[in-house]
């Protein structure tokens, strides 16, 4: 009303900008699917999406993606329920350690976690056929194929199933458990009757967003899926193969199966926020802080499962980081380890390329995590905080790119800001940071939402009573309360900016080669060695960044972020 | 020098959605007056003074302070919070979690651009006459809940220019014997200050202890408002009588009206009484006292009804005896004040006494 006049030309200008960098875009790229070629000359037609599911290759591009990332994501969700039920509910030794080492996983790039399986598991010199081969003279294990693809996509997605579920049990009081013990309950009964119905929401959301999480990677499909026998395509292999790795390029097709991924992420993201939503209704938030108790074991269990709860975290965390570097160490990997040599790394370092891609990626990383955590917060701050109604609007715009697969998002970003409206950002820098906005907005954004709404409003009224401008209590009341989860979100928006190679896979040219992108680019072409030089490299920066973060801010860092 | 009233309230309205939280108030205060906005829970009580401190807009009417007016829906006028120039104190204290002690109590005087020394000598000055001495350095976490009510009153005074002082249930978060002392100490303060204040409270003791002016609100509207002594001796309707404490008796019909005095005829006997509202021959009724005695015998007093009743059960609660008494054959539950005379009535049957000048009916 009157005074809010000036908020709404606020708001009015953040939606005007939200929807020219989010809607645009994606309006463009689904009109373009509709016709015949991406600069959208030759009128729109549906014969193009007839002729896409009657083809065979391409249904059964569907058709892999949707088995492999169902089963994929079931497993993910089962192992994240035990190892979330272990950490926080059971009293054994060294939980510590477990749960440090799946955050660490947590921000494992894909491409690292795809690079280690098809180290330990490659049918020719995997570690893990060499051991066998040595004790048992077989080779079992072929990483290069359905089973091999499904896992290394769970080891991929478990830790963040594991973080879902962890900060659901941890809402959960204990002493709905310890009144099933009192009345007789055994432990098994409890968590079969109390915590697993209670938990059985989030189970679900876990196992819908590792779901979309799974279809959407293209990086481990392409990595691990190419390479098999009998070559197993999904839906984001077969966008990259069609757009970029035939001749001529079949740009139809591969915006056919950008549209198709779209929906099929978009539709996931809003039942997964609907649950969201309706279960928060009936997560009870007290004031009074209560305490999750650990159940006490037997000693025999206790030893047992403190066991399989290491080797579990070992494999899923420790793999990708050993894996890479043991391979690094030789010129080239047979799979013995023999005169190991740092050949790669003095490579590394005097690869003039290695060091531009480098200080390219940290360029873009810290510029897309300092404006998003400024952008997301005054969007944060608006549509939690007013009551306009073009609030919703504002939310609405800033959640639709999570629908947007990040090998989707880069198709887009080009095609608008390249092929159809030239800003002349293309080439530049400028394009790949407006794309990790792009990508990483919904996120920031709700990291920074559960900052504000942890603050009660009647703070800020209190300043507003005392005199203070709207200004004067952003400076002084909500930004001080609201800096810590600010930069906890800018350092997590910078670590997934650090390691993404697939949204800049249509973006960046010879001059504006990120670190990450490069590293695909060598292991794909066969620089493995060279590229695990390069993996463990990165994943130290990385590691650096997540101990300041684990030192200063928890663990509860990143289970809150969620 | 002739006063304005220093708040006016016309006609507001303020809906929730479809409610409305408050529906068409309106009253005034004098300077220097204190107001207690009394009300069940959901009564709208709080919405007013959010109103009136500017932090919701309402549907329309209008709000003058000081003489300014700060909100006119028909003259399109909002004042925002910020410039109202009142001091507030929120039920959660609302106490900013990383600033000191002294510096939320400055904030109010650095948003008014005052000097660094005119700063330190009025937080010293409100952190003496608070007993606040000492802790400037600490962090609202590190005080008791006393203490950090004592602060939130202070920074809601800090500035001197501030006239009018809002209480959202101010003393609600402590403990019933700080509570006692703490609405004393509000009392005297914004006497010594001659501060205008509004309080909003759902405790009647509070609200009588703490103010000169009464308000009694229900369901979104303002069903009682006057001097507290006139409120409390006057009900005029059912809902302010029984949230004020009054005993509902019995039901009846009024047969005779004489000025200020009816008699109601209840079935065996016929009760003299008050009457607040005008009432005509016939109305139906309710019977309210404020006390009442039991005794063993029909002493038959001139200005005293008695009516037969006879005890069900007793509970002694302490500092009261609470008694399940049949009257004419309708249960009922009364407490009386503790005494040696009440605690020896075992007997079945009894009487109810009561004054007739305290015995009052109201339409029902």
């Amino acid at each position: 009303m009157f005074q809010l006049l000036p908020l709404r030309v606020i708001v009015i200008l953040l939606i005007l900008l939200l929807g020219f960098f989010i809607l645009v875009p994606l309006g463009i790229f689904i009109l373009a699917s509709f016709s015949g070629d991406p600069f959208m000359l030759g009128g729109f037609t549906l014969s193009h999406y007839i002729s896409f599911f009657t083809s065979k290759r391409y249904l059964n591009s569907l058709y892999n993606t949707i088995i492999i990332s169902i089963a994929s994501a079931a497993l993910s969700t089962l192992l994240g329920l035990f190892m979330a039920i272990l950490i926080h509910k059971m009293d054994i030794p060294l939980k510590r350690y477990a749960s440090a080492s799946i955050i660490i996983a947590y921000i494992i790039p894909p491409y690292m976690q795809a690079a280690a399986w098809i180290t330990m598991a490659n049918p020719v010199n995997g570690i893990l056929n060499i051991l066998t081969q040595n004790l048992f003279g077989i080779k079992p294990f072929n990483v290069f194929s359905y089973i091999g693809l499904i896992w290394v996509l769970t080891a991929f997605t478990m830790p963040l199933t594991y973080l879902m579920i962890s900060s659901r049990l941890l809402s959960i009081d204990s002493t709905l458990e310890d009144q099933s013990l009192v009345s007789g309950a055994g432990l098994i009964r409890t968590f079969r009757r109390v915590l697993v119905p209670l938990l059985l929401p989030s189970l679900f959301t876990a196992w819908l967003y590792s779901f979309i999480i799974s279809a959407e990677n293209f990086i481990i499909p392409y990595m691990i899926g190419v390479a098999a026998a009998e070559r197993i395509e999904t839906l984001a292999v077969t966008l990259y193969i069609d757009a970029f790795a035939i001749y001529p390029p079949n740009y139809t097709t591969a915006s056919i199966a950008s549209v198709i991924l779209l929906l099929m992420s978009g539709m996931g993201s809003l039942i997964y926020y609907r649950i969201l939503a309706t279960e928060r209704k009936y997560v009870t938030i007290v004031g009074r802080g209560f305490q999750t108790r650990a159940h006490i074991l037997k000693r025999s269990y206790k030893l047992l499962l403190s066991i399989s709860m290491i080797i579990l975290t070992s494999i899923i965390a420790i793999t990708p980081l050993i894996a890479p570097l043991l391979m690094s160490l030789y010129r080239v990997w047979t799979g013995s380890l023999a005169s190991p040599t740092l050949a790669n790394y003095d490579r590394m370092f005097s690869d003039p390329y290695f060091w531009r891609s480098l200080i390219n990626i940290l360029i873009v990383s810290s510029l897309a995590a300092a404006i998003l955590a400024m952008f997301s917060f005054l969007i944060a701050y608006f549509s939690i905080r007013t009551k306009l109604k073009e609030r919703r609007i504002l939310e609405f715009i800033s959640t639709i790119p999570i629908a947007v697969p990040a090998i989707v998002a880069g198709f887009v970003i080009l095609l608008a800001w390249y092929a159809h409206i030239n800003i002349g950002i293309h080439g530049t820098l400028a394009i790949l940071v407006l794309a990790a906005i792009f990508r990483f907005i919904p996120f920031s954004v709700r990291t920074i939402s559960g900052g504000i709404l942890s603050i009660s409003s009647e703070l800020e009224e209190a300043s507003s009573v005392s005199g203070a401008t709207l200004t004067q209590t952003l400076r002084k009341v909500v930004t001080p309360l609201v800096s810590r989860q600010m930069l906890i979100s800018a350092i997590l928006t910078f670590t997934l900016v650090f390691r993404d190679a697939v949204t800049p896979l249509f973006l960046a040219t010879g001059a504006t080669m990120v670190l990450p992108l490069y590293i695909f680019y060598l292991w794909v072409t066969g620089y493995m060695e060279y590229a695990a030089a390069m993996i463990t490299f990165q994943m130290l920066i990385l590691l650096i960044i997540i101990i300041i973060v684990m030192r200063f801010m928890g663990l509860e860092a990143f289970i809150r972020g969620r | 020098m002739i006063s304005m009233p220093e708040v006016i309230v016309t006609s507001l309205i303020k809906s929730f959605g479809g409610v409305r939280a408050i529906d068409n108030v309106s009253f005034s205060i004098e300077s220097g007056e204190a107001l207690a906005l009394l009300g069940p829970s959901g009564c709208g009580k709080s919405t007013t003074l959010r109103c009136i401190a500017g932090l919701e807009v309402p549907d329309d009417g209008e709000i003058i302070i000081g003489g300014k007016t700060v909100f006119s829906k028909k003259r399109g006028i909002f004042v925002p919070p910020n410039k109202r120039n009142v001091g507030m104190v929120f039920q959660s204290y609302a106490l900013w979690p990383h600033m000191t002690v002294f510096k939320n109590i400055a904030y109010p005087l650095e948003v008014r651009k005052w000097s660094k020394n005119d700063i330190k000598r009025r937080v010293d000055e409100l952190l003496d006459m608070l007993g606040l001495q000492g802790l400037q350095d600490r962090y609202p976490h590190q005080l008791s809940g006393g203490q950090q009510q004592r602060v939130a009153l202070a920074r809601a005074i800090a500035p001197p220019d501030v006239d009018v002082l809002l209480l959202d249930e101010p003393l609600s978060n402590l403990d019933a014997k700080l509570r006692e002392s703490l609405r004393v100490e509000l009392r005297n303060i914004q006497k010594k200050l001659r501060k205008t204040m509004i309080y909003v409270t759902h405790d009647r003791i509070e609200a009588f202890t703490v103010a000169d002016k009464i308000g009694v609100m229900n369901k979104g509207k303002l069903v009682a408002f006057g001097k507290a002594s006139e409120i409390m001796e006057n009900p005029r309707d059912t809902f302010t009588a029984d949230f004020l404490g009054y005993i509902r008796l019995f039901d009846g019909k009024v047969i005779s009206i004489n000025d200020l005095e009816a008699v109601i005829d209840i079935g065996d006997y016929k009760i003299k009484c008050k009457s607040p509202s005008k009432l005509e021959i016939g109305d139906s009724v309710s019977v309210y006292v404020l006390n009442l005695e039991l005794s063993r015998e029909n002493r038959g007093s001139l200005n005293t009804n008695y009516v037969r009743a006879s005890i069900r059960g007793m509970i002694n609660l302490g500092s009261v005896i609470e008694y399940e008494i049949d009257v004419q054959g309708k249960p009922m539950i009364v407490k009386i004040p503790l005494k040696e005379t009440n605690i020896n009535l075992n007997n079945k049957d009894i009487y109810l006494s009561f004054n007739e000048d305290i015995t009052i009916c109201l339409k029902i």
